[in-house]
């Protein structure tokens, strides 16, 4: 469970400050699906690094689980970002340098998991996105959908509570899309929470919960039944 | 994240970049190999001048004549005119040189010697008459002159001892050459200790008129007959037509060649003209046979003593003492084979493991080319003492025989101040070498620097995930400072795998050390060079580490 209370954020840009975040309070609870919605400059992205501790609120409180953040060393938040938050970025973001396996393995090498039992956990994750005939493959080797695909697999390598995903649609031919969405449906109903964050309102359609935002703002908060 | 894990992914990376990665470990690998080289060097330098320094090469001071050599008035004492005019010969001779040692302080040895060429005979007789082959130029029928020399050494009051029994004491070989010279008949050893003064004064006396050969094979026969005094008899006899004897002699030399002379494998070989004080000052013995000494020289011995290399290539076999052979038109004993030795002589630059070394030319009558150093002229060589004091030393030879010779155009000058000269030379060199390590090495360093950020600067956006993905600052910060350790590391192997070959090469460009390779000075350098290099990555880590996450992830 998050909580978010009174959180602000100001880019001070020098010769002006963009106020991004305007004293918002949100509380997200374990299998929501939050569809985080609105035009760009409202807000959504800060929101959403801020929710994945990539991002520091300027006040505001941050409890994880009850847990207060924002006392909490860069070394502690990291380890949270690796083992509770799998990120789904716009424009995949995978390493180029590493092949399909590699890469989803990742957060594993990170958190210092054997050898062995990350490469079996990767060829799990692999073959549940259908990329197990993939797994030498260097990135640029895959269409956008496979490397959204690799990028989910490597955004549930840790077994994260939460998936954050950015536009994960945004670089996608409408299939694709659809394709990528419909694993996040899956990854929620067994009882991953996702918060996505789109300018797509028709995406808003989806799941249990939309949230939508302006001028750094929430004006629209609205629970759908499941 | 375990650090195998990090380095296999820092590998990665490096691979990324593959050519820009390489081209900074080639650059750092220059700037250590220099580094390592040139520290290498300097403490070989530093470890060993004093060793050089102790080279009694560096103990000798040298007196030459200046002007033409062929202008007797120039040439006036102490030097000997050695234009074919033989007035002057011996008018300075050991005895000066004796005077010498006992007048300047400091001194310690007194002698000549001067660099030849010696030319097989056989080889010479191929040339064909007339013909001087490389420059040769036999300035004298060796016999007349080996002739007058031993006259005019006999020519001092010297008191006959062991009359019957100096030549059956003699070894084999010496006794051989002693017969082979020109004068056999006296034996007796001219004795250092005699006053030298008087002797000198006899000799210049005796020397205001020179001989031709009649007048000393005459001179010789009275000799013999009275066993005393040349002179009385010399002056009463009338010289006949010395021209048509020279010549005779001439043909006879050149043309035969006696039966019993071991053939020589090679045509030439460098030697030097020496006084016997020559070894005592080089502190060289023989290892077979003995040196020749102011005994042999007196009677004009034709005495050889070969370098220990020179002994293996002319006589393979190992039989070099006691054998005969044909050079410069004569027929020469080899008296003894020097031990081996590092000393490289002066002149000739020649190790003296590659030369013959015979009686000095004043004395023995040897033909003498004239591609030697000085033009024919002897040069006169003093070893001091103590190599520290060698500077007094000169200033207070040159105040002598400035005194004694005044008409005499000399020089003195003393081995070590080439050596200072060079170390001067090398001083500069040195400096210039370490600002091109120096300059080499931020080179590198710099082009390190710039990669890093510029990697840094492409990689903004995987900074930003690998954050996401768990990286801590200290996570990012390691990763290139471990990017730069390896590119260091790697540039650092590479140079030092490649620094003896620069190290040997700074030996043989400068100034000669051992060719022993300092390895800790090696290493040393090489160290420094890689801490410098290192030092240029610290700044691009932290940049990295700095980089704000939610920027990193916007940006493209």
């Amino acid at each position: 469970m998050i909580e978010l209370k009174g959180i602000t954020k100001t880019y001070d840009l020098g010769h002006m400050q963009i106020e991004a975040l305007k004293n918002i309070d949100l509380e997200i609870t374990r299998g929501e699906f939050i569809t985080i919605m609105g035009p760009s400059g409202s807000g959504k992205s800060t929101l959403l690094h801020i929710l994945g501790i990539l991002d520091e609120a300027d006040s505001g409180s941050y409890l994880l689980e009850k847990n207060d953040l924002t006392t909490l060393s860069d070394k502690e938040l990291s380890r949270i970002r690796n083992q509770n938050f799998g990120f789904i970025f716009q424009s995949f973001n995978l390493f180029n340098e590493f092949n399909v396996m590699e890469n989803v393995m990742f957060p594993l090498i990170q958190a210092g998991v054997p050898r062995a039992e990350r490469k079996e956990r990767t060829m799990s994750l692999l073959t549940s996105v259908g990329l197990e005939q993939r797994v030498g493959h260097f990135p640029n080797m895959l269409s956008g959908g496979e490397q959204q695909r690799v990028a989910i697999a490597r955004a549930l390598a840790m077994d994260p509570t939460f998936i954050l995903a950015d536009e994960p649609t945004g670089n996608l031919p409408s299939e694709q899309g659809t394709e990528v969405l419909g694993i996040l449906d899956d990854l929620n109903k067994k009882g991953v929470t996702v918060i996505m964050v789109t300018h797509d309102d028709t995406l808003g359609e989806r799941g249990t919960r939309a949230v939508r935002m302006r001028d750094g703002e929430i004006v629209k908060d609205f629970r759908r039944d499941a | 994240m375990k650090i195998r894990d990090r380095i296999w992914m820092t590998f990665r990376h490096l691979r990324m970049s593959l050519v820009g990665s390489i081209l900074v470990i080639l650059a750092i690998a220059i700037g250590v190999a220099l580094a390592a080289a040139t520290t290498a060097y300097i403490a070989a330098y530093n470890d060993q001048r004093d060793e050089i320094l102790d080279n009694p090469v560096y103990r000798e001071i040298y007196v030459e004549a200046l002007g033409d050599p062929d202008s007797a008035t120039e040439l006036a004492l102490p030097v000997v005119a050695a234009t074919g005019d033989w007035k002057f010969a011996n008018q300075f001779n050991l005895a000066d040189l004796s005077m010498v040692l006992q007048s300047v302080g400091g001194l310690k040895y007194a002698y000549m010697a001067d660099a030849t060429q010696f030319f097989s005979t056989s080889y010479l007789m191929q040339m064909g008459d007339g013909e001087n082959p490389k420059g040769f130029e036999g300035r004298r029928p060796a016999a007349a002159i080996a002739d007058k020399e031993g006259v005019g050494l006999k020519k001092a009051p010297i008191e006959p001892e062991n009359e019957s029994g100096t030549e059956t004491a003699m070894d084999e070989p010496r006794a051989a050459a002693a017969k082979e010279a020109a004068v056999d008949k006296d034996a007796d050893a001219a004795d250092k200790s005699k006053d030298y003064a008087s002797q000198k004064a006899d000799l210049k006396d005796g020397y205001e008129k020179s001989y031709t050969d009649e007048e000393i094979a005459a001179m010789k026969s009275a000799y013999k007959d009275t066993g005393k005094d040349a002179y009385a008899s010399k002056d009463a006899k009338d010289a006949k037509d010395a021209k048509d004897a020279k010549d005779a002699k001439d043909a006879a030399d050149w043309s035969t060649e006696p039966a019993d002379v071991t053939e020589l494998p090679i045509d030439e070989f460098s030697g030097i003209f020496a006084t016997p004080d020559f070894f005592l000052a080089y502190d060289i013995e023989t290892v077979q046979g003995s040196l020749f000494t102011v005994e042999d020289m007196e009677k004009g011995s034709q005495v050889m003593v070969l370098g220990s290399d020179l002994a293996k290539t002319l006589f393979p076999k190992g039989n070099a003492v006691g054998s005969r052979i044909a050079v410069n038109t004569q027929t020469f004993t080899i008296l003894g084979v020097l031990e081996p030795t590092e000393i490289i002589d002066p002149q000739s630059n020649q190790s003296l493991d590659n030369i013959a070394v015979v009686p000095h030319f004043l004395f023995s009558g040897v033909a003498y080319g004239k591609m030697s150093r000085g033009k024919g002229l002897p040069t006169l060589r003093f070893a001091v003492e103590d190599s520290g004091s060698i500077q007094e030393s000169v200033s207070a030879l040159e105040e002598y025989l400035h005194q004694e010779y005044p008409t005499t155009n000399l020089r003195v000058s003393a081995a070590v101040d080439q050596f200072k000269a060079d170390e001067e030379k090398l001083s500069r060199v040195l400096t210039a070498l370490i600002f091109l390590t120096a300059a080499g090495l931020l080179i590198a360093a710099i082009n390190m620097f710039n990669l890093l950020l510029i990697r840094i600067l492409k990689q903004t956006k995987n900074i930003g995930v690998m954050r996401a993905l768990g990286h801590t600052r200290n996570n990012i910060l390691n990763h290139f400072l471990l990017e730069t350790l390896m590119m260091s590391f790697a540039g650092a192997v590479i140079g030092l795998a490649a620094s003896p070959f620069l190290f040997r090469f700074l030996q043989s460009a400068l100034m000669k050390m051992g060719t022993e390779v300092y390895t800790p000075a090696l290493l040393l350098g090489a160290g420094l060079a890689f801490l410098f290099s290192l030092i240029f990555g610290i700044y691009p880590a932290f940049t990295a580490r700095q980089i704000d996450t939610a920027t990193a992830l916007r940006s493209e």
